[in-house]
């Protein structure tokens, strides 16, 4: 669906600098901009900073949908197979060269397992992803049922914990201890019909420090922005940490069952470290 | 001629284990903490999606969280397409912050909150969200697909 196919009049964008453009984006949505732009040269704009971006709106679009959909094309069984049929060579040449194709591949694949942790890359370990830019953790169940929606809401919670227990949420999640001189300032509830966000922010001078749990409910992919360098994967109590920075602030992030979780703030390695023994 | 063939089995296992041994050397010089670094100072982390409500309800949901307290936090635009077959997709609405209020936080450090569609069921939809977070004079903006969804 590429906005840029044929539309030379918008060429001119490809001139302009990525600031340029996020400027003309910011200010046409504050309708700082006299003259009315039509969708299609908004996405001509958009379409080119996702390609600087290297992340084309293909690439984003490609959905599980369209992931599931090649797999049936490809992998599953037809329905109208000859399922049932038997045929005298049930055991062929051909499908012995099947069998040891499979087990070549599973050798290469026990063996490149092992070799890789040797040279520390935890293959099976890493449910997370990451690309060069955001980070995010796969989904691992499929079930998509909604529960009923409700509208999101701030409550008023004197603490993280607090917010945790009125979703009956028990689960060792938060951290408790917090880095000198940060103290409680706001928190947030959030509810939607795929999940429930409860974060809290606390302040230390001009630094802000956020710890945001999340309860999905099917499928929502949230993307977490990071500098080039995953920093640790730090592994305590059976649950990986995963490390980053992203520009002047750290960030953790990790999985328990279902519930996402964050730290994010401008802190030391070692007071995230400290701050995750501390869960 | 048993030999021979020892020989052969010998020169697979020989060549399937150099394979092995090559491949995480390869895919470690690939991962991703070689490659070129792209943050956000303003955005930690966001996501949208789409909610099927039924009797053709959509809800287009969107939650962002900054790195801090910022201006201006949420998202600016939202432009939704439909299509019958999910394939052939034709844009039907933008949303915009100057029309919806609930798009864009001021002085908060994270947002989130939807906007309504009727659709067709049986349709599909998906939207393309532009992200944003930043002070008064500058931000950062991302562009992100929802998944594809269908209307019941």
């Amino acid at each position: 669906m590429s906005e840029k196919k044929g539309r030379p009049e918008y060429a001119r964008y490809e001139a302009q600098s990525t600031e340029e453009l996020q400027e003309i984006l910011r200010k046409h949505a504050h309708n700082e901009i006299q003259i009315e732009m039509d969708t299609e040269e908004l996405f001509y704009i958009m379409e080119v900073l996702s390609e600087r971006n290297n992340q084309t709106p293909e690439q984003i679009a490609k959905t599980t949908q369209d992931a599931y959909a090649a797999f049936r094309e490809h992998y599953m069984p037809k329905e109208n197979s000859t399922a049932g049929k038997t045929t005298a060579k049930v055991f062929s040449a051909r499908w012995m060269k099947v069998a040891v194709a499979a087990v070549v591949a599973l050798v290469i694949l026990c063996v490149t397992t092992a070799s890789a942790q040797a040279f520390g890359v935890d293959i099976w370990g890493r449910f997370a992803s990451w690309t060069k830019e955001i980070f995010q953790f796969q989904d691992a169940s499929q079930h998509d049922q909604g529960k009923d929606p409700e509208k999101e809401n701030n409550l008023e919670l004197k603490s993280l914990q607090d917010a945790l227990d009125q979703y009956n949420i028990t689960q060792k999640l938060i951290p408790t201890y917090l880095p000198s001189g940060y103290t409680f300032a706001d928190i947030n509830v959030f509810d939607s019909p795929r999940e429930v966000s409860v974060s809290a922010k606390f302040n230390r001078e001009n630094d802000e420090l956020i710890i945001s749990i999340r309860q999905t409910i099917g499928k929502v992919p949230e993307q977490i922005e990071k500098s080039d360098k995953l920093l640790e994967v730090y592994t305590i109590g059976g649950v990986d940490y995963y490390i980053f920075s992203n520009t002047e602030t750290l960030q953790a992030a990790w999985v328990v069952g279902e519930f996402e979780c964050q730290i994010i703030g401008k802190i030391s390695v070692e007071e995230m470290k400290e701050m995750i023994n501390s869960i | 001629m048993a030999t021979k063939k020892n020989l052969y089995l010998a020169r697979i296992i020989v060549c399937v284990l150099v394979i092995s041994l090559l491949v995480p050397i390869g895919a470690r010089a690939a991962t991703p903490e070689t490659a070129t670094p792209y943050a956000s100072a303003y955005l930690a982390s966001y996501t949208a999606y789409i909610c099927p409500m039924g009797d053709g309800e959509l809800q287009i949901w969107y939650r962002v969280t900054g790195t801090g307290t910022w201006a201006d936090l949420g998202v600016l635009s939202i432009f939704l397409y439909e299509s019958t077959d999910s394939v052939n997709w034709y844009w039907v609405k933008t949303f915009r912050h100057t029309e919806y209020d609930n798009m864009l936080a001021s002085n908060e450090w994270q947002h989130m909150s939807h906007v309504d569609y009727e659709g067709i069921p049986g349709y599909y939809y998906k939207a393309y969200v532009c992200i944003w977070a930043g002070p008064e004079d500058g931000g950062d903006s991302r562009y992100i697909w929802t998944d594809v969804e269908r209307c019941t």
